[in-house]
Formats: structure tokens, C-alpha cells, sequence
């Protein structure tokens, strides 16, 4: 084989690599609405975690899965969590990207790699006019943040957020970060999505500065605040909240009999909760 | 490079062998890891962390060449049978066939790549475009991670397999240039062989407010590409600058890192070109002393950069002291990583 074929082979492959990377930069539809659905979704670094199931303990990959679950919801908008893939442990891989370019939604990565978080990122269905993020103070456990998104929709600019607060096991970070939560989102109207990690009981500070500051999406959408419909953890056998849609006071309607938890142990050691606003 | 035919069958056949060692090593450390530290406790499956440096073990054991081209051929055979039992819901088994492929690829570069050659230069700059282009066909996730990617895998896992199993080709490897290229797979399986990782290792402030992540992969992937083919054909050049260009681009990177988190496509496309044309200019004209021992030093600095690498995203899962000595450190261990890949060169070049 002669040199020039090998320019042949490697130009073919730089224009293969153009062709396939069109659908990353082609920008999605968008579309019209009355209503925005949203969801915040523990995604677990894209493979399968459930102490309760030896059999699923393989470490395998669920990207198709977790596609077919956040197309069933219909969600428009929808705050991730531990969606970190571009780690040697976690494969190497972007998955928010491939959600994205599969879903046809805008998205915005969140904290890069380099912060060493286990990711928050935030799809839409509409064009991200804004996006940045924010570490965690970090006095105990481990580095988190909170990513921020700014949203042209059909019902004005969306103020999202997505985030991941410490295990309850470190009371004083989990404090610390609902403080500064409540201090980022200021006079937003604005709608908090994350795995907060915090229960709902009377001794949790992190909950109470949370409830007080935002009104929660469970109780909007017509049901009572400790009501298991919002359990979403552990997948396989949901007992307790840790994943809520905070919403600012005053600012939303929320589609009554909306709040809809989404996923399975198949998917994700969390499932995914919803609600529709008008 | 010289002005010869080019056998094109070595070529595809060598970038394969390295797309499937890039590919398994990944899944053994990432299933390594999910199997010790997130889904249960430390358990036997961790022994597996050893068998990267078994192979090179393996190889300097004194066998005769038709006993190593006979177990070679048979241990194939298991390879592909292994890997397709990956395929099934039971992670022992896909721990172990990654394991044992891993294996079985180190003992194929030591007997199959010999960079006196251009086949093995040519496909050692191949080989990582070829993944780029895979990865974006893909949509920038892993072989493993949809229906899709295994099924690709699977097809150049035969054809790689069927190819060596085949082949009248009569090699005669050469143990420095294993010495040469382990490190520069290392470098390519933490950091450099995946535009996205670059990309959203440096997704921060500044390239944020200018440019969509995913303009900036594509601008990754075809920069890092281009720096390839430069390599490949204007090797004799570039090679007279490479040495201290890498030098400085890996200070520089190392300032980037710390005070800026932002690595510039530009910088890691020059690491890469200078990479891959100190290759093509390799000239193997001396033995090297202490060969042996030096193998087993660097085998097992490599295997320590990328257990530490691991653990500094992951530090809360593992026991306190490699916490402490990890967290928030993975820069540095892609760092040192790329000093052993420098030092190795300067080394056998006697620079």
C-alpha cells in the first residue's frame, strides 16, 4: 500500500468524525407548550447499585434504559444527579451529552471533571440562554455543588437548578448547603431540582430551611407532605424522600394530581420524581 | 518514515489490537472498581488489579517463541469466549473475562509490536483516531455502553482475532518498544485517548461563556486527528522539536491545571502530535541495561498513577490513608503519568 492511500484512510476518517458528531451541534426543536413538565432524576453514573439484589451487581451499563424511562415521563425539563461518566471508574463516557443528542434537548454539563463531583446537569427541551455552577463549601464529606440554568421557554425564563447535597450522615454540610441554596436562588422565581439527601423529619435543619424558603412540588400537586407517593429511594423498595422539586413562593401552578415518580431498580438506585407546572 | 509499501493489513490489525486493549483495560478498572467499592465490600474479584502486571511477568519468563505463539493463539481463543460471557448479567464472569482479555492483550503487545517497524508507528497514531471516531459514531459513550458498541466491539474482536489466528506474518518484537509504548497507552487510557474527558475536564468559566461543550469536543477530536496525520507523514521534523516542546507543555499544563482549570485543545493536540512523531522517528540502535528490572519499575508506576487517579474522583469509598493521599489529586496523577511517558523516552534515547 502506498503513503497516499494512508492520506485517503485518515481523511476519510476526519470527515466520518464530522458526520457523526452533526447531531451534537444541530440544535433541537423546541416546540410549544402550555405546561412544562419537570423532573429530577439520581441517575447513579450510568450503571446499576441496589444492595438488595445480588444479581444486579454487575456493574453494567444502562443508558438505553434510562433513555426509555425519561422519554416515557415526557419530561421537558429535567434536573441529573451523579450524571459524572468521564471518570476511568465510570468508563470514560459522556453520558449527558447522549441524553441529550437521544432526547433532542439542550443541556448544560454542570461542575467540569476537573471539580472531582459526581455531577449535576441540567436537559431542556428549549435553548439555555445562561449556565453556570457553584462548589459547596466542604467542612465535611465530600465535594458537591449545584448547577444553574437558565431556560427560554414557552412560559418565560426558566430559573433551574440541579444539585446534590452531603448523606445526612454530615448534618452541619447539609446545613451549610441548604443555606447557601436559599442564599443562590435569592428573589428567582425559580425551581430547585436535586437529590437532597435529606428526610423529612422534624430533626433534619437541612429540610426545615428548605420547606421554609420554597414550597414543596409534592404538596402543590395536591398530596400531603409525608405522603409515600414521594418516596424514591431506595429503587427497589422506595421507604423514604430524598429527591424533591423545590419551588419558589407564589411563583407556580402546579398541575394537580401531577406529582408522578418515574424508573426501577433496573435503571437506578434512585427513581425519578415529576411534576407539571402551568 | 521511509518510502516503502506500507502492509495496510499489519496496520488495521495492530490499531485494533491497541482499540481493544484501550477498550478492556477500561472495563476491567471500571468493573474493578464497581465490584470492591460502590456495590459491597473489598472482595476477592480485587485480586483481578494484579493481573496487568502479570503479563509482563509472564513474558519475561524465559519461554521458548513456539511455546509463547502456541499459548498465545490458544488464550485467544478463551478471550473471545470470555468476552462474550461479559455480555451476561453475572459480574464475576465479566470481571474475570476482562481480566484475563487484559492479560492476554499485554502478551500480545510484547509479541506483537515492534516500533522498529511502520506498520506499529503508523497504527499507534491510527489507533486513537480510530477510537475518536468510534466514540463519536457512538455519541461519545463507551463500546460496552449500548447494544451498538458491543456489537462493534464484538466485530473487531473477530476480525482482530481472525487476523492474528491467520496471519503468516513472522514477528520479531522487540521488548523496548513495550518498554516505550506502555506508558503512552497509560496516557492515552486516563486522559488523552477520549476527546470528551479533555473536554469536560476544562468545561469551566472562560470556555463556557464561548463556546457549546460540544463545538469544543468536535474541535478537540478533529485538532487531536489532524495532529496525527502531521505526525504520521512530517515525523523527522517535529521529532528534532519534540523533547523539550513536551517538556514544556507538560509545565505548562501541570500551571493550567492549578491556576486556571483550562487545558486548551491546542496544548493537548501538541502533546499528542509530539507523542506520536517521537514514535515515528524511534531508532532502536542499543540495548538497554537492566532492561528486566526496568520493565517491573515502570509497570508498576503505571499501575500505581492509575489506582490513585481512580480513587482521587472516588477517595470517599476507599479506606482513609489512600483517601488522603488522593483526593482532589487525579491532575496530578495524569501528570506524573505523562513524566514516566517523558522520562521512558528521554531514557532510551540517551538524550
Amino acid at each position: 500500500m502506498k503513503r497516499k492511500y494512508l492520506i485517503y484512510l485518515f481523511s476519510t476518517i476526519v470527515i466520518a468524525q464530522m458526520i457523526f458528531s452533526i447531531p451534537l451541534i444541530l440544535p433541537p426543536e423546541g416546540g410549544d407548550a402550555t405546561s412544562i413538565r419537570v423532573m429530577t432524576y439520581n441517575i447513579h453514573q450510568y450503571y446499576v447499585q441496589d444492595p438488595s439484589e445480588l444479581v444486579q451487581k454487575t456493574g453494567h451499563y444502562v443508558f438505553e434504559k434510562l433513555l426509555e424511562v425519561i422519554k416515557s415521563s415526557k419530561a421537558d425539563i429535567i434536573g441529573l444527579q451523579e450524571n459524572e461518566g468521564e471518570r476511568l471508574s465510570s468508563g470514560n463516557q459522556n453520558g449527558v451529552v447522549w441524553l441529550a443528542t437521544q432526547l433532542g434537548m439542550y443541556y448544560y454539563y454542570g461542575p467540569p471533571t476537573s471539580a472531582q463531583i459526581y455531577g449535576e446537569a441540567i436537559l431542556s427541551r428549549w435553548p439555555i440562554v445562561h449556565q453556570e455552577w457553584r462548589a459547596y463549601p466542604t467542612p465535611e464529606g465530600i465535594e458537591r455543588g449545584i448547577a444553574y440554568a437558565v431556560i427560554d421557554s414557552p412560559l418565560g425564563e426558566l430559573n433551574v437548578y440541579s444539585t446534590h447535597f452531603e448523606i445526612d450522615r454530615f448534618p452541619i454540610a447539609q446545613r451549610e448547603q441548604a443555606e447557601f441554596v436559599v442564599n443562590y436562588v435569592g428573589d428567582k422565581k425559580a425551581i430547585v431540582l436535586g437529590d437532597f439527601n435529606t428526610r423529612s423529619d422534624e430533626n433534619n435543619e437541612a429540610y426545615h430551611i428548605l420547606y421554609d424558603a420554597f414550597t414543596y412540588g409534592l404538596v402543590q400537586a395536591g398530596n400531603h407532605e409525608n405522603s409515600s407517593i414521594g418516596f424514591t429511594a431506595p429503587a427497589s423498595n422506595p421507604s423514604h424522600k430524598v429527591d424533591y422539586i423545590w419551588l419558589t413562593r407564589g411563583d407556580w401552578n402546579v398541575v394537580l394530581g401531577s406529582y408522578t415518580v418515574y424508573g426501577t431498580p433496573e435503571t437506578s438506585d434512585h427513581l425519578a420524581a415529576l411534576i407539571e407546572l402551568v | 518514515m521511509e518510502s516503502q509499501d506500507i502492509d495496510f493489513i499489519q496496520v488495521i490489525r495492530q490499531s485494533g489490537l491497541i482499540l481493544l486493549f484501550l477498550a478492556l483495560f477500561n472495563r476491567f478498572v471500571s468493573m474493578t472498581f464497581v465490584l470492591n467499592f460502590t456495590t459491597g465490600g473489598v472482595n476477592s474479584t480485587l485480586l483481578f488489579a494484579l493481573i496487568p502486571i502479570s503479563a509482563i511477568l509472564f513474558r519475561l519468563i524465559p519461554w521458548k517463541d513456539s511455546i509463547n505463539d502456541l499459548l498465545v493463539n490458544i488464550i485467544w481463543g478463551g478471550f473471545l469466549i470470555l468476552s462474550v460471557l461479559s455480555l451476561l448479567d453475572v459480574a464475576v464472569y465479566a470481571s474475570l473475562a476482562s481480566a484475563f482479555a487484559l492479560n492476554i492483550s499485554g502478551i500480545l503487545f510484547l509479541t506483537s509490536f515492534d516500533l522498529k517497524t511502520t506498520e506499529t508507528r503508523i497504527s499507534l497514531a491510527f489507533a486513537p483516531v480510530l477510537q475518536y471516531t468510534i466514540y463519536s459514531f457512538l455519541g461519545q459513550i463507551y463500546f460496552f455502553s449500548s447494544d451498538i458498541g458491543t456489537a462493534i466491539y464484538l466485530i473487531i474482536l473477530l476480525g482482530v482475532m481472525m487476523s492474528l489466528l491467520f496471519s503468516k506474518v513472522s514477528y520479531s518484537p522487540s521488548e523496548v518498544s513495550f518498554l516505550e509504548i506502555y506508558p503512552y497507552l497509560a496516557m492515552l487510557l486516563l486522559f488523552l485517548g477520549v476527546p470528551s474527558i479533555i473536554a469536560t475536564w476544562t468545561y469551566d468559566g472562560l470556555i463556557v461563556s464561548f463556546l457549546p461543550l460540544s463545538l469544543y469536543i468536535i474541535i478537540l477530536q478533529s485538532v487531536m486527528t489532524i495532529a496525527f496525520i502531521i505526525s504520521v507523514y512530517y515525523p523527522n521534523p517535529a521529532n528534532k522539536m519534540s523533547a523539550p516542546v513536551y517538556a514544556l507543555v507538560m509545565i505548562l499544563s501541570l500551571l493550567d491545571v492549578l491556576l486556571l482549570k483550562l487545558l486548551p485543545p491546542l496544548t493537548v493536540a501538541i502533546v499528542i502530535y509530539c507523542s506520536a512523531s517521537r514514535f515515528s522517528a524511534f531508532e532502536e540502535t542499543q540495548e538497554v541495561k537492566n532492561f528486566k528490572l526496568l520493565v517491573l519499575i515502570q509497570q508498576f508506576l503505571v499501575l500505581i498513577f492509575l489506582f490513585l487517579y481512580v480513587s482521587a474522583g472516588n477517595w470517599a469509598f476507599l479506606p482513609s490513608l489512600l483517601g488522603t493521599i488522593s483526593r482532589g489529586l487525579a491532575w496530578l496523577y495524569i501528570f506524573l503519568t505523562g513524566g514516566l511517558f517523558l522520562l521512558t523516552d528521554l531514557y532510551l534515547r540517551r538524550i
